[in-house]
Parts: structure tokens; C-alpha cells; sequence
């Protein structure tokens, strides 16, 4: 039973973690679907624009769950080698995503800022935002 | 007023005068320089003080612009829902110790974030100096600004004040945090800040203190100029001293010598200026007055002394006149000229020695008054005398109504001139006698006097005869003998001479032998001449005297006819002239 439920909190959890986090834009913005590839290439500020439309990515602060979350799934890499490719990319002048400290802001940020992309719990989606993606 | 206090006055005035004015420019230049130098210390402590403003203006500046740049602006997209830029700005407004707030605004004037939280989402509109643009640090777009909601009281906090000097602002023509206390007696400096002209900073300085501090001054200033008095006067009363010493001793030593009548004080100054020649002109000037003080009494008593013999030479005279009645005028004269010395001596001269006497004096006398013939006598014997002085002889004594007289001392004009001098007296006794005859018998005596005289020339020994206390000048000899020998042999109004005479004036006199005589003591005999009358023929040169003496004399009348007036000459006239003005006074006397 306890197998069970563990098995099931397990399963569960597998199932939260592969739907918990979405990728977001505002409502008004014309993009409608981020691949992978695409969301980390904006994230490590490789890929600027998308269809034409210059997108500005929003991380969430170092450290919150969500931004951990992000990195593991998204960008699959640890914290320590994405410090070293920022200080490697400063050095080229190009400085890593605006941060917002929570969750609230960076739905703020997202709503106001056009061409805005971030990624909150899915918890907190709400009319105004619009789903690219989902991890 | 002394000489002494008014040279010090002089000297004081002449030196203080200008050391007072000068200590009070100097004072007043002090003042001035002291204010001047306040002015240029405030001067420099305003400027470096709005210099620490303006660094601290900028650095504001500076602090904002870094805070409009740091990522976290682009907050204001999410409205700051996270606080971070409020709590920036509190936290940067606690760093910079900031009197008043920062607001960040956007673009809708709305307050997203502020160091006061109240004010969050109100909306600003204020103007404020201390405004900066935010853009976006992903596209650059303006999204807002970071205001200062600046206070002055920010500046104030830069203020060093201290009890004395204080600050305060001018802001857009108003006074600041002026306080009212600040008494109006101040010195003020001002200067506007470079990055707001507008506001001015003012330093003012209370003149208080600054007038304390020149007090303080003014108190050694003071204590300055009355050490300098006294040392002024102190230095003039000493040289006054100095100066006036030499005149003080010179007074002084003018008083004593003024007092004591004492010449001989002297002035001691070595000095080698005016007053050293003074004082040395004041001795030589002493010097002379006392000499010639000296020279004043001896001369006094010499006058004395020369008063005291005039007076006794006076007398002498007065006594030498009363005695030379008792001696010839010749001997009297010559004994008082000192021709003649007082002594026994005697000489030997050829003299003509002439006798007189009255021919019966005695038995005449006989029946008269003694009174009378006393008066009498003295009438014949002065007018005798009378001629005799005129003719120059030398009366040797009277012994009775007997004359003796002689011609040739002590003055001779040689023996012939004596000769014819003594025959001319004897002629002018005899006419004399006339006139004698006349007046006497107006006094009532009837019987004339006759007389008769007797001349030689011979040798005689003439001097002083007698002892060492009485002496008598006389003259002794035969010749004398004979002379009175032949007076006594002469008849009445008969001129009888020797013929030792009549060679000698027969010339000038006419004679007829008499007699002779063999003298009492005389082996020979003596040829006798009478007298007749003066030679008119043999007298050209003295014509006119001898005329005169013939109209005067002539049988005892004076032959003063108009005949013989007119035959006169001017010289006769003369003549006659004088010897009647001498009659006329005589007959005064």
C-alpha cells in the first residue's frame, strides 16, 4: 500500500513536474508556440527574434524552484556551466535575461512588455497570457 | 609758563602729534586689513564649501544615473510588484543620509516605487532638480524617471557652523534657514552654486566676535600708544633736561652774581653748540665787567684821592696866596713852580738893587694917628708895589716907609734891561707918587711925602738866607750897601744912580752927575747920576710907549690935550688904551 502510494506520489510528482511550468507571452503577442530548442536559444540570448518579432526573455531569480526547474528541463544544463557561458558571453557584451524576483512580476513584466517570453507555474495562468510551451 | 614747559610742550606736541595720528592709522589700517582679511578667509571657506556642495550635487547626480542604468529599472514594467526598486531607493536614500524622497515615476506620472511607500502609485507632478530618465535596459525605450524630491536641508547638513559663522541659503530669492538671531552687525559673503545658480549660499559672520577679536586688539593698541607716549615723553623730558640745564646754571649763576655782587662765579658748560658759546660769552662778559668794575673803583678812588689833594692843593693855594703876600710874586712864583728850591742855597748874579724911602716919614708920623698912618703907609707901600710888579722887579722886603727891591732874579732880562726896567719903576714910582699926593690930601693930610731913591747894579749874592726852619730869600752883599748908601745920599723926589747903572741906561734915560760919595767901608768914591727924564729922541722903536708914558706921566698929570690926541697913532692909541683900562680897574679896586 505504501509502495503504492509512494509509486503513486512518484508518478504523480513525474506527471506535476511534466506539467507544472509553462512558457508564456502576452496575449497580444503573434507567436504562438516555442520549441525547446527555440525557448533555450532565446534564454541564452543566441536567438533574438522569432518570425521577425524581437522577443525579450525574463528569468526568474536564481534563487527560486521555478528558475532551477527551467534550467534542468529547458536549457539542460547545470548552474555551473551556465555561469561560466555568461561570463564567457559578458565578455562578448551580451549580458544574460532581465530577472524578476516572483512570479507576479514576471506576469506583470510579461503582460506589459511586448515581445515579452517567461515562464511561470502553470498555476499561475491567466487570461492575459498566452501558453508557448509547457515543461 | 616756563621755558621748560614750553619747549616740552613743544617738543611733545611736535612728536606726539603725529605719533597719535599715525597710531590711529595704523590702528584704523589694522582694522581695515583685519576686516579685509575676515572678508578673504570667509571668501575662501564659501568657496570651498560650495565646492563640497557641488561635488555632493553630482554625486547625487551620479548616484542616480547609476541607479536609472541598473537593471532592476525595468521593474517599472511590472509595476515593482516585488518592491525592489522601492527598496532600492530606501536603501540608497539611507546611504546618502537623504532629507527628502526618490520616487521613480512613469511615463503616466505615477509613482512606481519610492523610498516612502505611502506615496507608491500617487501621482507627481512636481518639478525637481534632481530628475533622471529611465530606459529599458533591453531596447532602450524610456520607461520612466528616478526624481529627487530634493531638500535644501541636504546642503544645510554640508554646513559647518560654528557659534560665530553660520550659513544659509538663498533659493530662488528666498532666505533659507536664515536665522533670525544673526544680529544685523555682521559681515556677509555670498556665492551661487554652479550647478543651481539660483540657489546662493550666504556665510555670514557675526561682527560679535570679529569686533571682540579687534577689541582685544584695540586694548594692546591701546596699552601700545601710552607706552609710546610715556617713552615720548620720557625721551623729551630727558633732553628738555639736558637742554635746558646749561640755561638753568646760567640763571642761576646770574642770580648769585646778582645777590653776592661776587664776579667771580663762572659758568661750567663743555658744550660745543650755541649754549656752550653762550655760556662762554657770559663768562667773558663777566670776565670784562668785573675788570672793568675793577678799573670803575680804582678809578673812584683816585678821583677821591685826586678830590682829597685837589682840596688840599686848594688849600695850599689859598695858603700860598696868603703867603705870597708876605713874599715877592717873582719869589713866590718861582719858589711855587719849583724853579727855586726851598733850601740854603745861594748864587752870585749882577743885580740892580734899588732903595726908597719917604723923606721925613718919620718926623711926619710924628703927629699922626697911628691908624692913620698905618692906612697911610699901606696905601704907599701898595701902590709902590703896584709898579714895582709891573715892571717886573723883585720885592726883597719893607722895613718901614723903606722899599728894597731888585731887578735880575729870579727872572733877568739881562743886566741892562733889568737896569732899564728898575729906572723906569723908579720913574713910574715917583709920577706915583703925585698922584698919591693928590688923593691924600682929598683924605686931609696937607703935608706931601717926598721920596727919594737910590739904584746900583752890582754883584750881590742872592738866595735863602737864615736857619733850616726860617728862611728868607734876600740878597746880601757890598752892592747892596751902596744901593742904600746912595738912597740915603738922594735929596727928596731925586732918582740917584751909581754909574755901574747909568752906563747901562744911558741910552735910554737922561742924567746929570750930582754927586760922589765915598760909601762907609769903600776906599773909593762913588760917581753919583740923577735921573731926569726918559730920551725922547733915542727911543724910535718904542716911540709910542714912550710917548704915552710922556702924556702920562707928565708932572704927575695926564697931558691928554686934543693936540696930543690927534698927533697919537693907531698904536698909541692902543697903548694909551690899555694903560688907562688898567688905571680905571685899578682905581675900581
Amino acid at each position: 500500500m505504501s509502495m503504492k502510494i509512494i509509486a503513486l506520489l512518484l508518478l504523480a510528482n513525474i506527471y506535476l513536474m511534466a506539467t507544472e511550468y509553462i512558457v508564456i507571452t502576452s496575449h497580444r503577442n503573434t507567436i504562438s508556440t516555442l520549441s525547446p530548442k527555440q525557448i533555450k536559444d532565446i534564454f541564452l540570448m543566441k536567438r533574438h527574434f522569432i518570425n521577425g518579432k524581437k522577443i525579450i526573455p525574463v528569468n526568474a531569480s536564481s534563487t527560486q524552484a521555478l528558475r532551477k526547474a527551467f534550467e534542468e528541463s529547458i536549457l539542460k544544463t547545470d548552474r555551473e556551466k551556465l555561469n561560466r557561458y555568461w561570463i564567457k558571453k559578458h565578455f562578448q557584451g551580451i549580458s544574460p535575461p532581465i530577472v524578476q524576483s516572483s512570479e507576479n512580476s514576471i506576469k506583470a513584466f510579461v503582460k506589459n512588455v511586448d515581445g515579452a517570453v517567461g515562464y511561470i507555474p502553470r498555476s499561475q495562468l491567466d487570461n492575459s497570457l498566452k501558453v508557448l510551451y509547457e515543461f | 609758563m616756563s621755558f621748560k614747559f614750553k619747549i616740552v610742550s613743544l617738543i611733545l606736541s611736535v612728536s606726539l602729534i603725529p605719533y597719535i595720528f599715525l597710531m590711529i592709522y595704523m590702528g584704523n589700517a589694522f582694522q581695515d586689513r583685519y576686516h579685509a582679511q575676515t572678508q578673504h578667509e570667509m571668501d575662501t571657506q564659501l568657496h570651498l564649501t560650495i565646492e563640497t556642495i557641488d561635488r555632493y550635487l553630482s554625486t547625487l547626480k551620479r548616484d542616480m544615473l547609476f541607479i536609472s542604468r541598473l537593471d532592476i529599472m525595468n521593474d517599472i514594467y511590472s509595476k515593482d510588484v516585488d518592491r525592489r526598486i522601492s527598496k532600492l531607493l530606501e536603501t540608497k536614500k539611507n546611504q546618502l543620509h537623504l532629507e527628502g524622497n526618490l520616487y521613480v515615476v512613469d511615463n503616466n506620472h505615477t509613482i512606481i516605487a519610492s523610498s516612502n511607500p505611502n506615496e507608491i502609485l500617487k501621482s507627481y507632478h512636481e518639478d525637481s532638480f534632481f530628475v533622471q530618465k529611465v530606459h529599458s535596459s533591453f531596447d532602450g525605450s524610456d520607461i520612466g524617471s528616478i526624481v529627487l524630491d530634493f531638500s535644501l536641508k541636504n546642503i544645510k547638513n554640508l554646513f559647518k557652523n560654528t557659534k560665530d559663522r553660520y550659513y544659509y541659503i538663498i533659493a530662488y530669492g528666498k532666505k533659507v534657514l536664515y536665522k533670525k538671531y544673526i544680529l544685523k552687525d555682521k559681515i556677509e559673503v555670498r556665492s551661487s552654486l554652479s550647478a543651481k545658480p539660483n540657489i546662493e549660499i550666504v556665510l555670514v559672520q557675526n561682527k560679535d566676535k570679529f569686533l571682540t577679536l579687534l577689541t582685544t586688539y584695540k586694548r594692546w593698541f591701546a596699552i601700545a600708544l601710552f607706552l609710546g607716549l610715556v617713552i615720548i615723553s620720557l625721551i623729551s623730558l630727558y633732553f628738555v633736561n639736558r637742554l635746558i640745564r646749561p640755561i638753568i646754571e646760567l640763571s642761576k649763576v646770574t642770580d648769585e652774581i646778582t645777590k653776592n655782587q661776587d664776579y667771580s662765579y663762572r659758568v661750567e658748560i663743555n658744550a660745543d653748540d650755541e649754549v656752550g658759546r653762550l655760556s662762554t660769552s657770559f663768562n667773558k662778559m663777566i670776565t670784562s665787567m668785573n675788570s672793568a668794575l675793577t678799573k670803575l673803583k680804582d678809578e673812584s678812588k683816585n678821583r677821591e684821592r685826586l678830590i682829597e689833594e685837589q682840596s688840599k692843593s686848594e688849600m695850599l693855594k689859598e695858603l700860598s696866596e696868603k703867603l705870597s703876600r708876605y713874599l715877592s710874586p717873582q719869589i713866590y712864583h718861582s719858589i711855587f713852580t719849583g724853579d727855586q728850591d726851598v733850601t740854603l742855597t745861594s748864587k752870585r748874579k749882577k743885580l740892580t738893587i734899588f732903595f726908597s724911602d719917604i723923606v721925613g716919614f718919620t718926623d711926619t708920623t710924628d703927629t699922626m694917628e697911628s691908624e692913620d698912618l698905618s692906612d697911610l703907609l699901606n696905601d704907599y707901600l701898595n701902590e709902590m708895589t703896584i709898579v714895582a710888579l709891573k715892571h717886573g722887579a723883585t720885592i726883597d722886603k719893607y722895613i718901614g716907609d723903606s722899599i728894597m727891591l731888585f731887578f735880575g732874579d729870579p727872572y733877568s732880562q739881562g743886566v741892562k734891561n733889568d737896569a732899564i726896567s728898575c729906572i723906569d719903576m723908579a720913574l713910574e714910582m715917583r709920577s706915583s707918587m703925585d698922584k698919591l699926593h693928590i688923593r691924600w690930601k682929598e683924605r686931609g693930610f696937607t703935608k706931601p711925602f717926598k721920596m727919594r731913591i737910590g739904584i746900583h747894579t752890582g754883584y750881590c749874592t742872592v738866595g735863602n738866607f737864615g736857619s733850616k726852619d726860617r728862611l728868607e730869600y734876600t740878597i746880601i752883599g757890598t752892592s747892596v750897601n751902596i744901593a742904600s748908601r746912595i738912597e740915603s745920599t738922594a735929596k727928596p723926589d731925586e732918582i740917584l744912580i751909581s754909574e755901574e747903572t747909568k752906563l747901562l741906561i744911558e741910552d735910554r734915560f737922561e742924567s746929570t752927575k750930582s754927586a760922589e760919595i765915598i760909601p762907609k767901608g769903600f776906599k773909593r768914591a762913588i760917581s753919583l747920576y740923577r735921573v731926569d727924564k726918559i730920551k725922547q729922541e733915542k727911543k724910535p722903536k718904542d716911540k709910542s710907549k714912550h710917548r704915552i708914558d710922556t702924556i702920562y706921566i707928565q708932572d704927575g698929570d695926564l697931558l691928554l690935550t686934543d693936540e696930543i690926541l690927534n698927533n697919537l697913532s693907531h698904536e698909541e692909541k692902543v697903548e694909551l688904551k690899555s694903560r688907562l683900562n688898567s688905571t680905571m680897574n685899578r682905581l675900581r679896586l
